[in-house]
């Protein structure tokens, strides 16, 4: 499933625009448009570094109720944007 | 100002897709200078920077400068306490920082920060009742010229927030010409032209990357500023803008060189690198010096006095596991506890003398005095110098983690840490780590409930510590390794880590 933040699914567009808030206490996104920021690659230009992942991850936790796996963090999901949104959107909607 | 007449097409600063050249930075300069000035800020004043790294960081560094007021510059993570720990013992009055930190101080203090909303200067976007900076630029009509202020050389300029083991804040302040003596001695050292483009990989809040932007700037060459530092980001840089010069610090170093043979750029401009900040391990430093066919230096200094001593690839490999011989301007002296000049080969506490010193530490008068003997800066770090004069660096004295080339003092994290009442004792200290050199651990002993968690301690640092401060892990534990007085053996703490056999 293909997540489009640009049409109707309030859900992915809440988890959106949380992820984005979050990457901008970082400093400026180098994208506007939501179609760019969704293939934005964030920890490639260390957008987050090592010293802010933990928070990051933690703030997605605590706001989502879900949880990352450290599989979760080291998956080529987990690298842009986009996939972020798809991967907490997946752990919302996972069966307890 | 100089150069602008030489050259004035020539890019000065380079941003991502920002290029000022030292026409457009003269112009921008005046504008920031004209704004600040508009709202107060003169000669004296001191102005907190919450930036990222921007073409924004180093205008309101040099409007200030032209001004004769003093930039703070400070992570834009920093905390809250921290912050206001800042702007309480230099007394900021303004501050120019990325919006969405100011609007997050500001939604974080609902009852009102301790500067009013109009003495903030926004960047990146706009928040209520603050000024923002673009704004402030685009409706100057007629800026004056630089230099109306007649600044002298002799004012402060640049303060450094640093702290000591008793988590007492020492501001470090570098007059204007400090930083001239610092860009003009490493001009030399390393033989840097108009001709150099240098690279600053490390973030503008660093002292080192603000003299690898006001060196160019004063030789005429061109500064190349990254965003965030990556390995492939640097490879890119390099090759994009033909950088013959950068300063690294040695975790960066450490990565760029596990990812050398995979390289597909052309790195053939690069005509120096020079490694800081934090020293080498003796392998790297054999690798590193082989791998890259320029010249590659390990300098080794102090905020307070910058670079004493400099190790060059020249030299022959059985000098590696020294930090090479002092730099002009600079003596090295090692003495023992009681202030005595100590032998040849003989370990005792590094303490240098140099013509880049620092100014002293804002408004701690004892401090300054205290850090100084004979005219010599006592370092807290340990080492020997061998029959060659070369310095051994040995061990620090001050208890400093060292992390991605940014200190950490670890009293500062347990102050937060202790601040948590289900928290009965806290210990911080840095653990060997491949890609940072060292990174932040926090132990901790909880109080009789127990229900403390990491995921609670983390939330409790969120808003108190800068990110590069805050622990990568929490370890509970029992009880620490203690002297019979019952003071924390930190290092004895670190080996059990590593072993595997804390007592969890």
């Amino acid at each position: 499933m293909i997540i489009n933040v640009c049409t109707g699914d309030m859900m992915a567009k809440e988890i959106f625009n949380f992820v984005i808030s979050l990457l901008e206490r970082h400093g400026p996104l180098p994208v506007e448009s939501d179609n760019e920021r969704m293939a934005y690659r964030y920890l490639e230009v260390a957008h987050i570094d090592s010293f802010g992942l933990n928070e990051f991850v933690m703030e997605i936790e605590d706001q989502f109720n879900v949880a990352l796996s450290p599989e979760d963090t080291q998956s080529e999901e987990f690298r842009s944007v986009g996939g972020l949104v798809e991967l907490i959107d997946k752990r919302i909607n996972a069966p307890q | 100002m100089k150069n602008a007449k030489r050259f004035p097409d020539k890019p000065a600063i380079i941003f991502g897709e920002d290029i000022l050249t030292y026409q457009v930075l003269v112009d921008q300069t005046r504008k920031v200078s004209h704004a600040f000035s508009r709202l107060g800020v003169g000669e004296g004043t001191f102005m907190g920077l919450l930036l990222t790294n921007s073409t924004e960081f180093v205008l309101s560094m040099l409007g200030a400068a032209d001004l004769g007021a003093s930039i703070v510059p400070m992570s834009n993570t920093l905390g809250r306490k921290d912050l206001l720990t800042a702007i309480k013992l230099t007394g900021i009055k303004y501050v120019v920082g990325w919006h969405v930190t100011i609007k997050n101080i500001f939604d974080l203090n609902e009852e009102g920060f301790v500067l009013p909303r109009d003495h903030c200067i926004t960047v990146g976007g706009k928040v209520e009742g603050c000024h923002f900076l673009d704004d402030l630029i685009n409706e100057d009509p007629e800026a004056y010229d630089l230099n109306s202020y007649g600044i002298d050389v002799n004012t402060d300029f640049i303060l450094t927030m640093t702290s000591g083991s008793t988590s007492e804040p020492k501001p470090i302040v570098f007059t204007q010409g400090t930083k001239i003596v610092r860009s003009l001695a490493a001009q030399k050292l390393y033989g840097i032209t108009e001709d150099d483009i240098t690279l600053t990989p490390t973030p503008l809040y660093h002292s080192i990357s603000q003299r690898l932007v006001l060196m160019p700037l004063i030789t005429g060459g061109t500064s190349v500023i990254m965003k965030n530092f990556t390995v492939k980001g640097w490879f890119e840089m390099v090759e994009r803008y033909k950088i013959t010069f950068c300063i690294a610090v040695s975790a960066q170093l450490e990565m760029i060189l596990s990812e050398l043979d995979n390289a597909k750029n052309d790195l053939s401009s690069m005509r120096c690198i020079v490694c800081c900040c934090a020293l080498l391990r003796g392998d790297v430093k054999e690798r590193l010096f082989h791998a890259f066919e320029c010249d590659v230096h390990e300098c080794y200094g102090a905020s307070e006095v910058g670079i004493i001593s400099d190790l060059s690839c020249h030299g022959t490999s059985s000098k590696f596991h020294t930090v090479g011989v002092a730099v002009p301007g600079a003596k090295i002296e090692i003495v023992d506890n009681y202030g005595n000049k100590v032998s040849t080969g003989e370990i005792g506490e590094i303490t240098c003398k140099s013509t880049a010193s620092f100014s002293r530490y804002y408004g701690n008068e004892e401090s300054t005095q205290k850090s100084f003997r004979r005219g010599y800066f006592y370092t807290g770090d340990m080492g020997y110098m061998d029959e060659d004069n070369h310095l051994v660096f040995c061990s620090r004295k001050k208890e400093i983690i060292i992390t991605g080339g940014t200190n950490v003092y670890p009293a500062d994290v347990e102050a937060v840490l202790n601040q948590h009442p289900l928290a009965k004792e806290v210990s911080v200290v840095g653990v060997e780590d491949e890609k940072l050199g060292e990174r932040v651990v926090a132990f901790i002993i909880q109080n009789e409930e127990g229900t403390l968690t990491s995921r609670e301690l983390q939330r409790h640092c969120i808003n108190n510590l800068a990110d590069y401060q805050k622990p990568m892990s929490y370890v509970f534990v029992h009880d620490f390794p203690r002297t019979p007085l019952g003071k924390i053996l930190k290092r004895k703490l670190v080996d059990q880590y590593n072993e595997g056999s804390i007592s969890i």
